[in-house]
């Protein structure tokens, strides 16, 4: 009898096996087969938390409402909404081809002309406009000078050390 | 080890499986059963945290609306309920932390509120005003229970006995590991073993 007792489940192993009944060892599971005690502990916990889960249900109002499906979108309606975000889709990107007209046209403009101030035999040729272009944007003389020297200054040789010419075989 | 009425979980989990899988491909008529399975269940939890049948229908609704939004993210149709109860433990988390910030201002309302109280009773409506008081005082002797019990602890505790969740799913729910449910679950359930009072008080008590 003094070795039963003294090989009674500890109040922590009761506890264990109460919260995880698949927790519980086989030598557990003999020793509550064969204690009166042991077993008598654990099932007046487990029907202490089965009266509270009851009490529980017992104690607690049926709902009044209940959760109902919100209604189901119509094929019409889906059909509406897709004609929306196509027109939707459709105004910005019309507002953004408009906007790139604009602005490309606005670049597209030679600078340091306005069309208002050319004579109007000009406004008709493009060759014309481009040599007004050039004439009102000209480098400075001072410009044209140094480029004048620094071109003539370098041997052919060199330049084709520095940039070979496409039929030069001498890797092959 | 605990009896339990419910059919055997394995058809029920089946069939909850079957219909969440239903559900997420678009077929709104097995949403619908899986809410007629578990509405009942998803809003006692609800009302055990907040001892409103008000404000449980209103978290309740918003469970389910959301578990239907979400359908197609659901990647794991047989983990449709922990799922679900992980929509409601938040819910329940938002709802407490908007009450705590309308206690603030409660001062102001405290008289209003007692208006109220006067005008109409809990239960005065059913014609049932003991049971009503008998209910409050269970409810009062839970939550001195649950007092006792730290936030995860009575969470965890719930969860398991009165939601009847196995640690895997509370594991889940809660996004926590096993162990980490098990320690908080074995404390919990020795601070209900230790209280004799309550213990004593459920063996009586007939709400």
């Amino acid at each position: 009898m003094s070795a039963d007792v003294a090989n009674h489940l500890s109040e922590h192993r009761i506890t264990r096996i109460v919260a995880d009944d698949d927790a519980m060892h086989v030598s557990e599971r003999n020793h509550l087969a064969q204690c009166d005690s042991c077993r008598k502990a654990v099932s007046a916990l487990e029907n202490d938390l089965e009266r509270l889960r009851r009490q529980a249900v017992k104690a607690t109002p049926a709902p009044e409402r209940h959760f109902v499906l919100p209604a189901a979108r119509s094929e019409r309606h889906r059909l509406s909404r897709r004609r929306w975000r196509w027109a939707a889709a459709g105004s910005v990107l019309s507002a953004a081809l408009l906007a790139i007209v604009l602005w490309v046209g606005d670049n597209n403009r030679l600078p340091g002309i306005s069309p208002t101030t050319l004579p109007v035999a000009a406004v008709e040729d493009p060759a014309m406009i481009k040599a007004q272009a050039l004439a009102v944007n000209a480098l400075p003389p001072a410009y044209l000078a140094l480029s004048e020297s620094l071109d003539g200054g370098y041997d052919r040789g060199f330049i084709d050390f520095l940039i070979p010419p496409l039929d030069d075989d001498s890797m092959s | 080890m605990a009896a339990t009425s419910s059919p055997p979980p394995h058809d029920r989990d089946t069939d909850v499986s079957q219909l969440a899988t239903a559900a997420r491909d678009g077929n709104r008529f097995a949403f619908q059963q899986l809410v007629t399975i578990l509405e009942p269940k998803i809003f006692r939890m609800i009302f055990y945290r907040t001892r409103s049948r008000e404000d449980a229908e209103d978290i309740c609704q918003d469970v389910f609306l959301k578990a239907f939004r979400s359908l197609k993210k659901l990647q794991q149709p047989e983990r449709f309920e922990s799922w679900l109860y992980r929509i409601a433990v938040n819910r329940v988390k938002d709802y407490h932390r908007r009450q705590k910030f309308r206690s603030l201002f409660s001062v102001l309302n405290d008289n209003d509120n007692e208006e109220d109280a006067q005008a109409e009773p809990p239960g005065e409506r059913n014609g049932e005003p003991i049971d009503a008081i008998v209910r409050k005082e269970f409810w009062q002797k839970v939550q001195t229970m649950l007092g006792q019990l730290s936030k995860m602890e009575q969470e965890v505790f719930l969860l398991r006995f009165l939601d009847e969740l196995g640690i895997k799913e509370i594991a889940e729910v809660l996004h926590k590991s096993e162990s980490t449910v098990k320690t908080h679950l074995y404390r919990a359930l020795g601070k209900f073993k230790n209280d004799t009072a309550f213990r004593a008080f459920i063996k009586e008590a007939q709400p």
